[in-house]
Parts: structure tokens; C-alpha cells; sequence
């Protein structure tokens, strides 16, 4: 009965709503429409359907059953209480600001090195900037993997040179101690995200007026003097930038962790992305791992949206300027 | 529909005792499909097989990928079924296998390793073997706990592997020493044969399930039990792994070696002793100049009985439609019957040992570097025999506690007390 009553009054609706796409005003919108529905469908069903996903699952209690059976009870909070309760889940909160804090510091610091290096000229300066873009262009796999060799205690590479150059006496045990494993991590995620900072940083610094330069020249100031008053502000719009999305990517990052320590030795580099992982896909207990990731993405939301409100001041800046 | 399904095939396992007895075997009710299938056990072959299957399993390496095709197209010629095989890495076979759970398209025949198949089995995703004509004579007691979910059958291996004390033969003859069978001459002997170069003994203590498997011929062979992972032995266990790194009888990079990277140390002769299975023999018989010899995993105190966890994959089938089930049954039926489990087994990509007791026994008298292996079987106990489904959760506290201890972080008591209370809190 309900139903019937619904259908009196969706039918009329739809009628009207026939009628009014014929309409010429009407076909200009339903081409704008058109226009838009392809990205609106793309976004439906690949973002916002996951997303919701994901959010319903963090409330249930799914677990393999779940997935033969279709039933996965409703728990309200629970899987973020018993989330919130695990020490390993805080070990996991302050190992993810470690690792980003580091990260981004690290590959900020020497991308922006090399990029003012590279911002002078000298010969060869175009073939060592595309060398410079490897770590970028390399799988992760693969790379994670060669780390994963290089930093190996006993055999590897990292500690055979430390140890005939007489810097230590024996090799660091880089992924095998609990105190290491977080730098040796943090390190390698750093070699991963410098080609980056290199890139958006020497973009930027090519787009400071050299007429700035030249007048500033012409004042007499010096090198310290010309960074910190004109390179630096004038930098500053595309740094904040850098830092943001350096942030959201590094809060997420997952394929290094994994291929170097698993999380390990004893939740040493167990971060939010591989502990999410862990309780899904090891422990089967797939409502905790999504409320996790919940978790994880209210974070890089919160990053996202100071990104956007930072990118869209950033190019009011760049506007205004010219 | 999958509900009601579920509900009426439990109805009907239930009655069929009742039915085989009251059934003269010429009536076949025709209402329930499940009906028809159980009558088989008496009727022969008047159920409708379907012509060809769908499989999944995890055998993606070179070698293993080959012999496995080799035993099912063998199979598919016997029975004139065809196999469709699919390989996938094992780390991803299970969230594989579950979303296939989720969208109703499951493999006809699935093979995933022993401790898995419980998850399974109690979510009612299984088909019981009782259903088929698939004869579970002559197999190892061993070998049919690895399938059973409680007290029935749901999944039969073909193969079945463990863990042995693997020795470098040149090491211990220029030391005049003979390869230990107590705790304590494992690490004498670790500690004997240890140079700058070359390790004393190698285990696996990664984050991942390898260390559990590493860890429990410890665990078990003290008495521990699976059901109380802070108990005195468990404890006692685990403080002799933390002592063998202490001594350095064992190096710290123990939490990082996985299994490749502990049989390429023993390969190259960078490690005297190593804890591994029976897939690397391979790999050592192709290393130049290793001379090697394997044993039981040395047990706490002389005469103690060495008890390992029974590694292996086993097949199961997941309910599907009745003439695909029918089919895979006797795929099933065919890769276990001993013809082909034996050719199967003697691959040397495979080298494992035989589910079935008979062809053991003529592989420890034919190959002697596997009389460790068939040995250890006799006395081998299921990962998820005792827990069941928990087992996944164990197995995350246990390698967390594992790698703990040996780091130093905790004391093993402390790191087996916090195990026990996440596993008690979960369950």
C-alpha cells in the first residue's frame, strides 16, 4: 500500500520532469548534465561507494563469516573502543608522526638542497636532474625490496661499507632492532619522497622573477641575505604546499614498511596503514582493520582540506602578483 | 537463498546416517539435490557430474607451479574432467578466496594451507568429504587432523611438510662434533661452530606467520599448548630462543631472515645449522660444495619426544552447485590416491612427504635425507587443531611476543602474558 501510494506520487514527477527536459532552456542544462555525469559516475562508484563502505564496516563486526554468509552484525562503537584500547594502536599513532615528521623534514630539506643547487648552471646539470627523478620513476616493490638487501645486518651492503671503512666495529642491526628499524624505515622513505620535493621545489624557484635577483644585486646584498628575503617568501606558498601533500602521502605510505620489517621487530615500524592491514587481512577481523583506516582517513582529511584552502590562497597569491 | 541453503544442508548432513540405513537404495527422492548426493555413497554414479572445474591454489613458484599442473592435468585425463587451474601468491589467496565467497563465484576445488581451511569450514563454506566417494584409507593420523573442523572431514592433503634440523656435514667433521639432539647441544654446538663469517644457528622470528611455524617444535617439544601461550613451557620455550640470540648461538637478524633468506645463508655456507623444510633441499643439493645432513629439531632434554607442526596444503571443496562439487570430488579423489600422490611428492620441486603412511615409509627407506622428515611426522600435531579458528588471531600475538623478546623490548614472560590476555579479551 505504501508502495502504491509512493508510485501516485513519483509518477506525475517523472512525468513532469520528461516534459521539462524537452524544453530548450531544459536541453541546454541536461548537456551540462551530460558533460558532468561522467566524472560524477567515476566519483560515485569509485570513491564515495568504497568510502561508504568502508565507514558501515568500521561499525560492524566482519569477519570471514561475514563474507560467505552476508551477516555481519551491527556493534556501534565497538571496534573503536576495542581499537583505542590496544597499546599497539598507540605505539602505531606515535611510530605514523615518527615516520611523517621524519620523512617529510629529511626529503624536504635535501629536495630543497638539490634544488638550489641544480638552479645554478654547469655542465651536465639537465642528465644528473633526470638521474635525480629514479627513486621517483622505481616501483616501490622493487626498490623497497633492494633496501631490503642493502640493509640485510650480516650480508648487506650498507654494513659491509660501514664496517671495512672502520665507522663501526660491527654492522647495525637496521631492520633487526626494535630501536632501528623506525630510523632505517624513515630513511628509506626519505630516498623515496626527494625526487619530489626536488621537483615542485625547482619548479618554484624557476618561477622567482630574475629581475629580483638583479636588483637585489645591484643593493649589494649577499647570499644569505638574497634567500632570506626574497627566495624563501616567495617560496613560501609552494612549500606549504609541498609539505601538505608530502603529508598526506607519507601518513598513508605502506608498500616500504611492509617490504622492509612487516611492521616488526615486535611493532617497532607498525604504523596505522600496516596495523589496519594486519587486523583485515591477518587477523580476519575486517571491522577493526576498517576502523582503523577510518581512523587514518579523518587525519589526511583534515590535511587535504588545509591543502586546498592553501593551494587556492597560493594561486589568489600568483594572480595577484602578475 | 544462501542462508536457506545452508540451513537445509546441515539438516540433511544430520539425517544422513538415518537415511543410509532406512533407504533401500532403489527410492531417490528427488526433492533435495543434497539428498541425491548422499545417496551416492550407496547408489554409484547416478548423480550428474559436471565436465569440468575451476581450481585454485597458491603453488606459484617455477617449479611447483609445473609439478602441480602436471598432477591435475594427469588427474583430469583419468576422470575426463577438465581442471581450469589458477595460481595465486599466498598472501593473497585467502582475501582472494573471500571475495569470491562475497560475489557467490567460489572455485570448485581450493587449496589453501591447513591452518586456513578451519575459517572456512566454520562459516559453512565447505562441503564434508563424507559426501563423496573420497576413501581416506591408509592416510596418517596426521594427515586427517589437518582436515578435520570439529570431528569432520572437510579438506585431505596430498603432501605434508615440516620442519628439521638442516647441518653443514663439513662444518661439523672439522670440529670432530655430531649434530645435537638436546636444547642445550644446539647451542653449544651454535655457539662452537659460530666464526666472524659464519652464523651457528638460523630460525626465522619475521613478522609474519613463519615465526610462529619456526617457533612451536620449541613450544611443543616443552610441553606448551596452543590454548595457554603464557604457560611455563611456553615461557621456558621462548627463553631459550631469547638465549640463543643473547649468546649470539644465533644472530639478531633472526627477526628479519625469512625462509629464502635462511636457506641462501645455509646454501652459501654462511650458516653452520638452520631450521627449514624440505622445499629447500633443492636449493642446497644445487649449492656447490655444501655438504649437508638433517635431523629432528633438537628437543628440550634427552629422550623428550620432538612434536612439529604438520605443514601442508590441503584441498577442500566449497559448496557450489552439486554436479561441479560431484567433480571435484573426483579430481580430489584422484590427486590422493597413491599413484599420483606418490609421483607428486618425489618431484623435486616438491620433495615433501606422502599423506599416505605406506608411501612415507617408502620414501624414508628410498631417500634418506628424508627419514628426519617422515620421523618427525609420526609425532606432528595441526597448527588450528586445538583453536580452530582463532588461530589467525594466536598466530598475529604469538610472532608479536616472538619478536619482542628476542628484540630485547619485553621479557618473554611479559610479551606471553600480554599474547594470552589479547587472545582471551578477543575470543
Amino acid at each position: 500500500m505504501a508502495a502504491s501510494a509512493a508510485v501516485q506520487f513519483v509518477r506525475p514527477l517523472t512525468r513532469r520532469m520528461v516534459r521539462n527536459l524537452l524544453l530548450p532552456r531544459r536541453r541546454e542544462s541536461l548537456a551540462k548534465a551530460s558533460f558532468l555525469a561522467p566524472v560524477v559516475i567515476y566519483l560515485l562508484v569509485f570513491f564515495a561507494y568504497p568510502f561508504y563502505v568502508n565507514i558501515r564496516t568500521g561499525f560492524e563486526n566482519y569477519t570471514t563469516s561475514s563474507f560467505i554468509n552476508g551477516v555481519a552484525p551491527f556493534v556501534g562503537l565497538g571496534n573503536y573502543r576495542e581499537v583505542l584500547a590496544q597499546p599497539v594502536f598507540w605505539q602505531a599513532v606515535r611510530n605514523t608522526a615518527i615516520l611523517t615528521g621524519g620523512s617529510i623534514l629529511g626529503a624536504f630539506t635535501i629536495g630543497f638542497g638539490f634544488a638550489l643547487y641544480w638552479n645554478r648552471d654547469f655542465q651536465l646539470n639537465s642528465t644528473l636532474r633526470a638521474l635525480l627523478l629514479v627513486p621517483w620513476l622505481l616501483p616501490l616493490v622493487v626498490s623497497g625490496t633492494i633496501f631490503r638487501w642493502m640493509l640485510a645486518q650480516n650480508v648487506g651492503v650498507v654494513n659491509q661499507v660501514l664496517t671495512g671503512l672502520h665507522i663501526v666495529s660491527s654492522g647495525i642491526p637496521w631492520l633487526d632492532s626494535a630501536r632501528d628499524a623506525l630510523l632505517a624505515v624513515t630513511l628509506v622513505n626519505i630516498w623515496v619522497g626527494i625526487p619530489f620535493n626536488f621537483v615542485v621545489m625547482y619548479g618554484g624557484l624557476r618561477s622567482v622573477p630574475q629581475e629580483l635577483y638583479e636588483a637585489a644585486a645591484i643593493d649589494g646584498a649577499g647570499t644569505v641575505r638574497v634567500f632570506r628575503s626574497i627566495t624563501w617568501p616567495l617560496l613560501r606558498p609552494v612549500t606549504l604546499v609541498v609539505v601538505l601533500l608530502g603529508l598526506i602521502y607519507t601518513i598513508k605510505v605502506f608498500d616500504v614498511i611492509i617490504l622492509l620489517t612487516g611492521g616488526g621487530p615486535a611493532n617497532a615500524t607498525q604504523t596505522l596503514t600496516t596495523l589496519s592491514y594486519t587486523d583485515s587481512f591477518d587477523n580476519f577481523n575486517f571491522g577493526q582493520g576498517a576502523a582503523i583506516s577510518n581512523l587514518l582517513i579523518v587525519v589526511a582529511l583534515v590535511f587535504a582540506i588545509a591543502y586546498l584552502k592553501m593551494s587556492r590562497r597560493s594561486l589568489q597569491y600568483a594572480v595577484g602578483r602578475a | 537463498m544462501r542462508l536457506k541453503r545452508l540451513r537445509k544442508r546441515s539438516t540433511v548432513v544430520l539425517a544422513v546416517p538415518m537415511l543410509v540405513a532406512a533407504l533401500t537404495a532403489t527410492n531417490v527422492p528427488a526433492s533435495g539435490a543434497a539428498i541425491v548426493r548422499t545417496t551416492s555413497h550407496t547408489d554409484g554414479d547416478t548423480q550428474s557430474v559436471a565436465s569440468s572445474i575451476t581450481e585454485v591454489d597458491y603453488r606459484t613458484g617455477q617449479g611447483e607451479s609445473a609439478a602441480e599442473s602436471t598432477a591435475l592435468n594427469g588427474c583430469a585425463k583419468t576422470t575426463g574432467i577438465a581442471v581450469n587451474r589458477t595460481a595465486i601468491p599466498p598472501s593473497q589467496e585467502i582475501p582472494k578466496l573471500l571475495l569470491d565467497e562475497s560475489s557467490r563465484t567460489m572455485p570448485d576445488l581450493v587449496m589453501v594451507d591447513n591452518p586456513n581451511m578451519p575459517q572456512f569450514a566454520q562459516a559453512g563454506a565447505l562441503v564434508p568429504l563424507s559426501t563423496f566417494h573420497v576413501s581416506t584409507n591408509g592416510f596418517s593420523a596426521g594427515s586427517l587432523s589437518i582436515g578435520e573442523y570439529h570431528g569432520t572431514l572437510y579438506a585431505l592433503p596430498t603432501v605434508l611438510d615440516n620442519l628439521v634440523l638442516f647441518y653443514n656435514k663439513t662444518m661439523f667433521a672439522a670440529k670432530g662434533l655430531q649434530p645435537p639432539t638436546t636444547w642445550a647441544q644446539l647451542k653449544s654446538d651454535a655457539l662452537a661452530l659460530k666464526t666472524k663469517t659464519v652464523q651457528g644457528f638460523v630460525f626465522g622470528a619475521t613478522a609474519d606467520g613463519d615465526s610462529p611455524w619456526q617457533f612451536l617444535p620449541f613450544f611443543w617439544s616443552n610441553g606448551a599448548q596452543l590454548n595457554k601461550l603464557n604457560s611455563r613451557a611456553a615461557v621456558g620455550a621462548l627463553q631459550y630462543w631469547v638465549n640463543l640470540v643473547k649468546s649470539g648461538a644465533s644472530p639478531s637478524s633472526v627477526v628479519s631472515d625469512e625462509d629464502t633468506d635462511i636457506a641462501n645463508l645455509f646454501a652459501a655456507g654462511d650458516a653452520a645449522m638452520v631450521e627449514t623444510g624440505g622445499w629447500n633441499m633443492g636449493v642446497f643439493n644445487a649449492a656447490k660444495g655444501l655438504s649437508w645432513g638433517d635431523v629432528p629439531i633438537p628437543v628440550p632434554k634427552a629422550g623428550d619426544k620432538v612434536i612439529v607442526p604438520l605443514g601442508g596444503e590441503v584441498w577442500m571443496i566449497p559448496q557450489t552447485s552439486p554436479a561441479k562439487e560431484a567433480a571435484a570430488a573426483k579430481i580430489l579423489a584422484c590427486i590422493t590416491s597413491p599413484g599420483p600422490m606418490w609421483k607428486f611428492a618425489i618431484n623435486p620441486a616438491i620433495s615433501d612427504v606422502p599423506a599416505r603412511t605406506a608411501l612415507a615409509n617408502r620414501l624414508a627407506k628410498s631417500n634418506p635425507a628424508q627419514k628426519a622428515f617422515v620421523k618427525s611426522i609420526l609425532t606432528a600435531q595441526s597448527r588450528a587443531g586445538l583453536v580452530g579458528a582463532q588461530w589467525p588471531l594466536i598466530q598475529t600475538e604469538l610472532w608479536t611476543a616472538i619478536q619482542q623478546a628476542v628484540t630485547g623490548s619485553t621479557s618473554a614472560q611479559d610479551a606471553l602474558n600480554s599474547a594470552q590476555q589479547q587472545v582471551s579479551t578477543a575470543g
